[in-house]
């Protein structure tokens, strides 16, 4: 009885392992995505790849060749992650990934791509540290202290905040928020009164805003993913606490404003994208991934993830095209482009492979809709 | 391809010697522990950490075993008083305030986790090659599976036997219940130690994640569906739990839904697991 | 702003304490630990969230999320309970744990990743006291989570079916003995465990704004630490249990630090163990 389920197991994993087609006809490029965990930013990510995908190979691919995208789940796990990465290079032999979505995750695979010379564009990793974790490590949204100069210039000078508190979420974005902001802020002669902090999957914010509400403050800054972010203004303002209140972009979805009710009104977050974007090819994009979320119910609404996936898969696609698929042409490419034509702005790369657009982009809610602000 | 089955391999490895070491507590000594994987991370900080400071492998592995061990007595002290069907949920709480302290001391790097461990360095050399490193772990497994035999047929793994069985009958045949269970959980801790150590200088990153409830529940899912107290049990649901994630890639939207569903599929139709030879209940004795 | 921290320590530990019956009272009659309680909390709340959004009813939408709480109890009860009973107390919370990773992520397929609201405005009123403030819904959390601690209360020690189960939770053979059907029994301590739990998702749906295939996963585990504080087969415990636990957390957050808020309730659970192993009003 035991020997059968030995054998069993031996060949399901024989099979499994089996050697990926490699078709001569196809340019493979891998994706490591929230798909499982966090697919409210993942499957929006995933749309932004599969919309350029389809109009890049709609266009006649790579020099003739179909482009193909490789997903795999970083089920919000660095050892997952890790696998997914060893999977995609080994098995699947790409030589570009966009991907892992999480600090965490990013800096778990940086040194193998280091080391194994695979370029990975990560859209929406923050930590500063990424920054510095190679010359194959590239980041696709604006590095967190750009976003921390920018919210706080805007808090002294356009809202006048004197008294800044901030409550944030206790992982790598989070706490790199609080970290930067907290610089910011001192820096500019209006030092953080207090902060809290939460973990991810809570929702009883209660203890943290009593606290907070010991001193007097101005501004309440969240910065987190919208899951606690939401449930953490509106219980804030359920508890009378009026101050002005700010997020960074994670903030930046419909659904923080459906989960965050009333409260979001008056709420000032950054973006990596803005919709009004006029452009020819924004417009195309847009286009395409609302009839994406339109046509499916359960289909999460994140445009600004699928910008940022869609200009990276273009970027990729158009490295490949113009200087060759080996990772060093890529990133020559990378390293040299100028006002890449993106929907997220006219893109470049600085030294340390950190995306650079023409700013950042503040939003606010305003009757329940985003409203960008200068 | 070999690189990335040489990986899966390395990771079943270090599994393995995860899964052995809870098969300690769980299957010779009748134990259970939900916060298993908080030993596999203290192991794992601590060897990082060690390396960090520029201290030798040798000792930055010896060191992550003792320790993890010392912190498994601390564990054991306390928890070892409150009656036996709550030890399940006091270790469930010993791993998530390991877990949430990692995630908030500086010297762990808090939720940013620990960047840039080094990697084993054998007699002066960095060892970055995997086919190296899976030899390693092999060398360890192997000692350990040694040294796993050889504790159950001896006096210690009798008297967690006995113990196992009926606690109360073992103390009238005068065995000191408290004193061995105590040592199984130390022991077990010791070798979780190890086994984190390995992880943390083969993948050069680790953050608290790794180390939370979700793991504990994946190492006792190992030693469960391989067969609680089996030695090849333990292995084989090391390499089953490692492998089937992989295999089951395509199926990726469906693979939470199967891991609960086999989970519970195992439970009902063979509870002693694959490599459980015994019906269960005389492993555990009769149920309370 | 201690009263103020007491007052939301006591609206989180009335949903943990009727979570926390709802385990005391499985493993009381069982001697299983249901760790998918968590699950059954979250599919109360998405029952009721979905009826909700489609009839407009707020009676209804109660009413089919405790349905579906206790749904999927029952289905829990038969297939993943069920067969193991007479095991080692390992088998059945494997397969709870099993049951539990398989719920959720059945959910997630089922429902979508991500968060719902609750399609529902309420009052903004609240009341002061004494440099305190609680809302309409903080009152209404407790008021409703007091009801049903005491109707349960009076079910279990005032009807038959009540006393019924009180007995098999003594000595199962007995009761069977004396005549008492104890399958009816177990199906009966899940139905009321569930919708126990199936409230407390509802509440919390309401409160959070926020409904989502994992929102089970922390809530479960605190009340069930607040099951066993209490001491696991005591209603009355877990009822204090749930309330200790929540107004812990609060005022550990408070004052202590924020950062290890989720930490105090598995904090509070092992320094009540060491000085009461059998918690606070635990039995033999």
């Amino acid at each position: 009885m035991q020997r059968r389920w030995l054998w069993l197991l031996v060949s399901v994993v024989v099979l499994g392992m089996g050697v990926s087609e490699v078709r001569a006809e196809e340019i493979k490029i891998g994706a490591i995505l929230r798909l499982s965990q966090g697919a409210s930013d993942g499957l929006p990510a995933k749309r932004g790849i599969e919309i350029a995908v389809k109009e890049i190979n709609a266009a006649g691919g790579i020099g003739g060749k179909q482009l193909k995208v490789i997903f795999e789940d970083e089920k919000d796990s660095a050892p997952a992650s890790v696998s997914a990465y060893q999977k995609l290079v080994s098995m699947d032999k790409v030589k570009v990934i966009i991907g892992p979505m999480m600090s965490g995750n990013v800096l778990a695979v940086a040194p193998l791509a280091q080391r194994d010379k695979i370029v990975i564009i990560t859209p929406n990793g923050t930590s500063p540290k990424i920054s510095d974790a190679g010359e194959y490590v590239y980041r696709g949204c604006t590095r967190i202290d750009k976003q921390a100069a920018a919210l706080t210039k805007y808090a002294k000078e356009s809202l006048k905040t004197t008294k800044p508190v901030i409550l944030y979420s206790n992982e790598p974005y989070g706490k790199g928020c609080n970290d930067l902001f907290s610089k910011c802020f001192a820096e500019l002669g209006i030092p953080v009164v207090s902060t809290e902090s939460f973990m991810v999957g809570d929702r009883d914010f209660s203890a943290q805003l009593t606290k907070l509400k010991q001193k007097p403050f101005d501004l309440l800054f969240i910065p987190g993913y919208l899951q606690e972010t939401a449930p953490a203004i509106s219980q804030a303002r359920r508890m009378g606490i009026t101050a002005q209140s700010m997020g960074v972009f994670g903030d930046m979805a419909p659904k923080y404003i459906e989960l965050a009710g009333k409260a979001s009104e008056g709420h000032i977050n950054c973006s990596e994208y803005d919709e009004d974007y006029n452009t020819p090819t924004n417009k195309k994009f847009k286009d395409a991934y609302y009839k994406i979320v339109m046509a499916d119910a359960k289909e999460p609404n994140n445009a600004m993830f699928a910008a940022i996936t869609y200009d990276m898969t273009r970027l990729a696609a158009k490295a490949i095209a113009t200087k060759g698929g080996a990772p060093d042409q890529v990133r020559g490419y990378l390293d040299t482009v100028k006002d890449f034509d993106g929907v997220t702005g006219k893109l470049s790369f600085d030294k340390n492979g950190d995306v650079v657009k023409q700013g950042v982009y503040l939003f606010k809610v305003v009757k329940g809709k985003y409203v960008k602000v200068k | 391809m070999s690189v990335y089955i040489l990986h899966v391999l390395i990771m079943v490895a270090i599994f393995a010697v995860l899964a052995l070491s809870l098969n300690i507590s769980v299957g010779f000594a009748g134990l259970v522990s939900l916060g298993h994987a908080a030993f596999f991370g203290i192991g794992a900080y601590t060897s990082g950490l060690i390396m960090i400071k520029g201290l030798s492998f040798p000792v930055a592995f010896g060191s992550a075993g003792i320790i993890t061990a010392l912190l498994g007595l601390a564990l054991a002290l306390p928890a070892l008083r409150v009656k036996d069907d709550y030890l399940a949920i006091v270790t469930l709480g010993f791993g998530i305030i390991v877990s949430i302290t990692f995630m908030n001391l500086e010297i762990t790097g808090g939720p940013d986790g620990l960047v840039g461990i080094p990697p084993v360095t054998l007699w002066g050399n960095p060892l970055y090659s995997k086919p190296g490193f899976l030899l390693l772990c092999g060398v360890v497994l192997g000692f350990m599976i040694a040294s796993m035999y050889t504790l159950k047929n001896s006096k210690i793994g009798r008297a967690w036997a006995a113990i196992r069985d009926n606690d109360v009958t073992a103390s009238f045949m005068g065995i000191n219940i408290y004193g061995y269970k105590t040592l199984a959980i130390v022991v077990s801790a010791f070798w979780a130690g190890l086994a984190g150590s390995l992880y943390a200088h083969y993948t050069a990153y680790i953050n608290p994640h790794t180390f939370g409830l979700h793991t504990s529940i994946m190492i006792l899912s190992m030693v469960v569906l391989g067969g609680i107290g089996s030695i090849p049990g333990a292995l084989l649901g090391a390499a089953l739990l490692t492998v089937l994630p992989e295999v089951l890639r395509p199926l990726a939207d469906y693979q939470d839904i199967i891991y609960g569903g086999l989970l519970v599929a195992m439970m009902v139709f063979r509870p002693q697991g694959i490599m459980g030879r015994f019906k269960i209940t005389e492993i555990f004795g009769r149920a309370r | 702003m201690l009263l103020q921290q007491l007052v939301n320590g006591l609206v989180a530990g009335c949903v943990y304490a009727l979570v926390a019956l709802g385990y005391t009272m499985i493993f009381g009659i069982l001697g299983i630990v249901n760790f998918a309680q968590g699950e059954i909390y979250m599919y109360g709340a998405f029952g009721a969230v979905l009826t909700l959004a489609a009839t407009g009813s707020l009676p209804l939408a109660i009413a089919a999320g405790i349905a579906a709480a206790c749904l999927v109890g029952v289905l829990l009860e038969r297939f993943a309970f069920r067969p193991l009973r007479g095991t080692h107390p390992l088998i059945p919370l494997i397969s709870a744990i099993g049951a539990s990773i398989f719920l959720s992520s059945l959910a997630r397929l089922i429902f979508g990743p991500e968060d719902r609201s609750f399609p529902m405005e309420f009052h903004p009123r609240s009341y002061q006291f004494f440099g305190a403030e609680i809302t309409v819904l903080q009152l209404a959390i407790i008021l409703v989570s007091l009801a049903l601690m005491v109707l349960l209360w009076l079910f279990l020690n005032l009807t038959k079916h009540g006393k019924a189960i009180m007995a098999v939770a003594m000595d199962s053979d007995a009761a069977r003995l004396s005549g008492i059907n104890v399958n009816a029994a177990y199906v009966t301590t899940f139905l009321l465990g569930s919708a126990m739990s199936g409230v407390a998702g509802i509440l919390m749906a309401m409160y959070y704004n926020a409904t989502a295939p994992n929102m089970g996963l922390l809530p479960g585990l605190k009340a069930f630490s607040a099951a066993i504080l209490g001491g696991v087969g005591s209603i009355p415990g877990a009822i204090i249990g749930g309330l200790v636990l929540g107004v812990a957390e609060n005022l550990g957050a408070a004052y202590l630090s924020s950062h290890f808020k989720d930490a105090f309730a598995f904090i509070a659970l092992v320094l009540v163990l060491i000085i009461r192993p059998r918690g606070i009003l635990g039995r033999q």
